[in-house]
């Protein structure tokens, strides 16, 4: 967990550790090392607060930059492709200009604004840890839903022509886990958090078809 | 053969008498006269041909630098062309010894010369002379080096008879004083560690002016000569023009004034080398002078009008910025508001919360052209006080310029339902902040476009990609599709942008409906203009 305010810190160490009492928490203020200890370490999560000092020693908050956060989390996307993360912010709209690395990110993401409840705070990171992606509160109120090509195509193979995922695969030329990949993405644009929805004895690409021709994705 | 270099038209006793029967008898004897006012006669009893006139003319700065083979000499109508001592002593020398006779030049009939052999002449304007006043047959001396180039016997060694007898036979001996408080002085400079510095006797001045023609003949040495008044003015002109030529030559004024500087300096070893090897005397200074005069100032000049050509540039580029960001803000602000007013849609309250908007949009124009002014801006602002750094990744700002635009209220949003979006990262160094921001405005316009026009459209798609060596970026909407083909400032914006980057601009209508705005640009570059950025960029960092 790398965040440079101290009560942020402790208040959502406490947290994690009574809803997750057998993890072990490591905890950095700054953005340096942050990517060294990634490698050493080999989390199962990153929760990562964008507005970061580089250095310790230029804490207090006045050194701290919402770029530095977001440089940090470009490298540790690009070179921890399955990371699970969490961003935690008071300013997640920064994120919009990452949305290239976001959407291609095949780890777990949820973002989580800083001033949300703390049950749904918990929620997000069980989310992320289990691979899933939630990303609706970086581009805010918009009409519509925003798409990457291939997440349409998918949509298209899957659903006016029935194919499984393989055989989308081979259509698309990449591999079966890139698919998988891109449902994940799907399930977020869509609001279908699988979890959730499989609890609650929903069939998932079902769901998905459903909601896809009310938001137009598909006619 | 003996050259007595003591002029003297006054017996002095004892020993007159024995003189007299000297010069009646020797015919192996050239005697001085001095031949320009104050004339002195020379022995009454020699021949014509054994007499040559002493007589030197030094430059206005004292120092010899010619010497004479002949003049004119007399007054009024009656003249007679005399030959110096020098030329009288090589005559005879070369006549009896050789078979080289005195003759004119062929090649300039007033010049003398030895068989093939000219005694150039020089003339009032001749090399670094200007206006000298120099007259007759003169030519420019080339003393020969060395403290002793002349072997020297002193009266008392003569009268003792010390000396070997064949240093004198065959050889040309020439008499005259060399005591110094006597003796004729003739100044030069071009004779380096002389016992007196800077001055010799007049007899071993008539010595180098004897042995100067007789090498030129026999051995070649290298006779000084100029060129031609025409062609010195075509050496200094030529010169001039380079400099000139050069001033042109880079932008950097400093690598301009480099070049000056090292052709100056083969301009100066260019002249030493023709003058030491092949006795040409060419004009330096002059030549030296126009072409560093011309190759500073006209530099300097050119530097100051490529500054105000790129302040003109810069002025331009802010107006276009300006207006850039009107019409893409406030205008299209106004846009939606005159449409919806017109439609009849909008309630008091929604416009005046409009007006308010676009009052706060202006203003926030006014504040950006001030910070401009203050600082070379390195951002990009959009709606709602948003700013982007420039020096992003392009494709991060496409996004951001994305999501912003379509956060803005323009009614054909409304009804869009699915976005799709995809820009592809770009090499940092390919653009630069300027074009940049004139891409991320040209995403804006084209997506504003599709707000204000594209009723009913529930699709909109932009996409950048990059693909054979280009970026295309392409906006693609559903509605109804290219209802004018005006050419607003939109496709304004897109023309600047073409010229830029060398790229192609598509608007058209797509069937069965919707419309495709689609830029796209090479990526190709020179190679020298990447490495400098990257250069650059090291450096920064």
């Amino acid at each position: 967990m790398i965040d440079d305010h101290e009560l942020i810190l402790s208040g959502t160490m406490n947290l994690l550790s009574k809803r997750f009492p057998n993890a072990q928490i490591h905890t950095m203020m700054a953005a340096t090392l942050v990517v060294q200890q990634v490698a050493t370490l080999q989390p199962d999560l990153v929760i990562l607060d964008l507005s970061l000092p580089v250095t310790e020693q230029e804490t207090p908050l006045a050194q701290a930059y919402v770029d530095t956060g977001i440089q940090l989390l470009q490298v540790l996307m690009r070179e921890f492709t399955h990371l699970n993360i969490v961003v935690q912010s008071s300013y997640v709209k920064a994120l919009v200009r990452v949305k290239y690395d976001i959407d291609n990110h095949a780890g777990g993401f949820t973002v989580v604004d800083k001033g949300l409840a703390s049950e749904e705070m918990l929620t997000r990171v069980e989310w992320a840890l289990q691979g899933i992606t939630h990303t609706k509160d970086i581009s805010g109120v918009q009409k519509g839903l925003e798409v990457k090509p291939e997440w349409v195509t998918v949509l298209m193979l899957a659903f006016k022509e029935g194919l499984q995922d393989k055989a989308i695969a081979q259509r698309l030329n990449v591999a079966e886990r890139t698919v998988r990949h891109y449902w994940t993405k799907i399930y977020d644009v869509l609001g279908i958090y699988p979890e959730d929805d499989k609890r609650s004895g929903k069939n998932i690409r079902i769901l998905t078809e459903i909601r896809a021709r009310e938001e137009g994705l598909i006619d | 053969m003996i050259g007595l270099d003591i002029v003297r038209d006054v017996p002095l006793e004892p020993g007159s008498q024995e003189l007299k029967a000297v010069f009646s008898s020797a015919s192996n004897l050239i005697a001085v006269e001095k031949a320009l006012p104050p004339e002195i006669a020379p022995p009454r009893r020699l021949l014509p041909t054994q007499v040559g006139f002493s007589d030197i003319s030094p430059d206005a700065d004292g120092r010899v630098r010619r010497s004479f083979l002949g003049v004119w000499a007399g007054e009024g109508e009656i003249k007679a062309f005399k030959f110096s001592l020098a030329l009288r002593l090589a005559q005879v020398y070369l006549e009896t010894q050789t078979e080289h006779k005195l003759d004119n030049s062929l090649r300039d009939p007033k010049a003398m010369s030895f068989s093939s052999t000219e005694l150039p002449r020089v003339l009032p304007y001749s090399g670094g002379y200007v206006r000298a006043d120099i007259f007759d047959v003169q030519t420019l001396l080339n003393y020969r080096s060395g403290r002793d180039p002349f072997r020297v016997l002193s009266m008392q060694q003569i009268t003792e008879a010390d000396f070997d007898p064949s240093w004198l036979k065959d050889q040309i001996v020439i008499i005259g004083i060399t005591d110094a408080s006597i003796r004729r002085i003739v100044n030069t400079v071009a004779i380096a560690d002389l016992e007196l510095p800077g001055q010799i006797a007049g007899v071993e001045f008539q010595a180098h002016a004897t042995s100067q023609i007789i090498s030129g003949v026999l051995e070649g040495r290298p006779l000084l000569k100029t060129v031609g008044e025409g062609w010195e003015y075509l050496w200094i002109i030529g010169w001039g023009i380079l400099g000139i030529g050069i001033s042109q030559l880079t932008s950097s004024s400093l690598r301009n004034l480099l070049i000056v500087g090292l052709l100056a300096v083969g301009l100066i070893l260019l002249c030493f080398a023709l003058l030491w090897n092949l006795g040409w005397w060419i004009p330096l200074v002059p030549a030296l002078l126009v072409f560093t005069i011309n190759g500073i100032a006209y530099t300097a000049f050119y530097q100051n009008s490529r500054t105000l050509i790129a302040i003109a540039n810069e002025r331009q580029r802010t107006i276009e910025r300006t207006f850039n960001i009107i019409h893409n803000g406030p205008l299209q602000t106004l846009a939606a508001i005159r449409r919806r007013v017109q439609d009849q849609k909008m309630e008091q309250s929604h416009l005046l919360k409009e007006l308010t908007n676009l009052n706060s949009e202006i203003r926030a124009v006014g504040e950006y052209l001030q910070r401009e002014a203050i600082n070379q801006e390195n951002s990009l602002y959009l709606q709602n006080e948003k700013k982007l750094n420039l020096k992003l990744p392009v494709h991060e700002l496409f996004y951001a310029v994305f999501s912003s635009t379509l956060e803005r209220d323009l009614p054909a949003f409304n009804t869009l339902k699915v976005k799709v979006r995809n820009f592809e990262p770009l090499d940092n160094l390919v653009l630069d902040v300027d074009q940049k921001r004139q891409l991320c405005r040209f995403l804006e316009e084209s997506l504003c476009n599709v707000g204000k026009h594209a009723y009913g459209a529930t699709r909109l798609s932009a996409i950048g990609s990059l693909s054979e060596g280009r970026y295309t970026l392409c906006i693609t909407d559903n509605g109804p599709g290219l209802c004018s083909d005006a050419c607003g400032q939109g496709t304004k914006a897109a023309l600047i942008l073409k010229k830029q980057l060398r790229g192609a601009f598509i608007r058209e209508s797509l069937s069965p409906k919707g419309t495709r705005c689609e830029f796209s640009f090479p990526l190709t570059q020179s190679w020298l203009r990447q490495l400098l950025t990257r250069q650059l960029k090291l450096l920064k960092m």
